[in-house]
């Protein structure tokens, strides 16, 4: 559960930070949102339609996404694609969270459990 | 004159072959049956998230499939078609799981008539093999003793009008524009929760306090104790949005704000049966003066 306003919080699934994640940088539809992700991790989380897109729901109803012009996308075909972007709130909640691993990974660093090399590498790419 | 329409259909049928063909030319079959299957299985969903999402989700499906065919060829599209399952099964259960549930005044009536069922149904089931059973000495009872009965039947509907009384004046209090549940959305123009019969005016008095003691909803949802695990609180002109995580199995607690007064009609009922008592009463005192005088 992540606090944002007085009185508001909200709870993220895995797929649900991975779309924000995938939003971070810029507008993108349901395939481009899907191609990030697996993009970024390697090929190990894959969404499919129903999930993507019932984690979609869920966040447009949570006002953290909404959903940008209608419009083709050049690289694919000639049918028009539903963007998606994240909003202010939505941009927060990702901040908060993102924060929160962070905070979570220097406490497994501090317990030894990670390694400055291992972060970094990870970190670097 | 009359070959005209053939001919017209005619063309429009060559015309559609001739674009199927050109589209099947381009597109690979196994893709496009691939899609049609997909499109079909779409009908799992709940209409209104199918309405929503269906084509965007066959759109998505459509180019992983296209691509992974490019990229893998069939043995690609098997390991689509599989992990589209898997998401498909999973999926399929949480939108149903998650579908809000629109009350209407009518759905309300029709579950509540349902609730009351479900909870006198046993009583009602008792009575009826009781009554096959000893029916006959029932009826000869009502005969001879047809004050007892007669007051007992007024008892019982006095107490049940008096129950549904009770029970229209408590429970979440809310006036609302529309109510979906199920752990879903909730939409209100204003919501506050009591556990206590009270009045209208007592609950608008409550309110009124409650509003200067917190002056947001946020704040009035952030007070103790709460019926339920509120997650998320959205003010969007004219309305206010609440995520609740409500227990499905006990719907009752969530309803519309009913108005005392639709309990009026019923009142009728437990007069009338009071009248039968009084009735049965004067006869039986009319009877027995009668066989006092003959005596």
């Amino acid at each position: 559960m992540v606090p944002l306003d007085s009185g508001r919080q909200v709870s993220l699934s895995p797929p649900e930070f991975q779309i924000l994640l995938a939003l971070a940088d810029g507008e993108k539809h349901g395939y481009g949102i899907m191609q990030e992700v697996g993009t970024r991790t390697a090929g190990r989380t894959r969404m499919g339609p129903g999930t993507l897109y019932g984690a979609i729901k869920r966040m447009l109803r949570a006002g953290l996404l909404e959903e940008a012009e209608e419009r083709l996308d050049p690289k694919l075909d000639d049918q028009r694609r539903r963007y998606y972007r994240l909003t202010d709130a939505g941009r927060r909640l990702a901040v908060a969270e993102a924060e929160r691993m962070a905070e979570l990974v220097r406490e497994a660093y501090d317990k030894r459990l990670l390694t400055k090399r291992l972060i970094l590498g990870r970190v670097g790419g | 004159m009359s070959a005209i329409p053939q001919l017209v259909a005619l063309s429009a049928f060559v015309y559609a072959l001739v674009i199927l063909v050109v589209v099947l030319a381009y597109v690979p079959p196994f893709v496009a049956w691939s899609v049609w299957l997909y499109r079909l299985l779409l009908a799992a969903y709940p209409a209104r998230f199918r309405n929503e999402y269906g084509q965007a989700m066959v759109q998505l499906f459509r180019d992983t499939v296209r691509e992974e065919y490019r990229r893998r060829g069939l043995r690609g599209l098997l390991v689509v078609w599989l992990r589209t399952l898997a998401d498909f099964t999973v999926s399929v259960i949480r939108q149903h799981r998650d579908k809000p549930v629109e009350v209407s005044s009518e759905s309300v009536l029709l579950r509540d008539l349902w609730q009351q069922w479900r909870q006198f149904g046993s009583v009602a089931l008792s009575a009826t093999t009781f009554s096959a059973l000893y029916g006959w000495h029932l009826l000869r009872l009502f005969f001879r003793r047809a004050v007892l009965v007669w007051a007992t039947l007024t008892v019982i509907a006095f107490g049940i009008w008096l129950v549904s009384f009770f029970d229209s004046m408590c429970l979440l209090r809310m006036r609302a524009s529309r109510i979906d549940i199920g752990g879903g959305m909730v939409r209100i123009l204003h919501a506050d929760f009591v556990g206590d019969p009270i009045t209208e005016e007592q609950w608008q008095r409550d309110v009124q306090a409650r509003r200067k003691k917190y002056p947001t909803l946020g704040d009035v949802l952030q007070s103790k104790p709460k019926p339920w695990e509120i997650r998320f609180i959205r003010d969007i002109p004219g309305a206010v949005v609440v995520q609740l995580k409500a227990d499905r199995k006990t719907p009752a607690i969530l309803r519309p704000y009913k108005e005392w007064w639709l309990i009026l009609p019923f009142f009728p009922v437990p007069m009338l049966l009071l009248l039968g008592t009084v009735r049965a009463y004067r006869r039986r005192r009319a009877v027995s003066g009668q066989a006092m005088q003959s005596a």
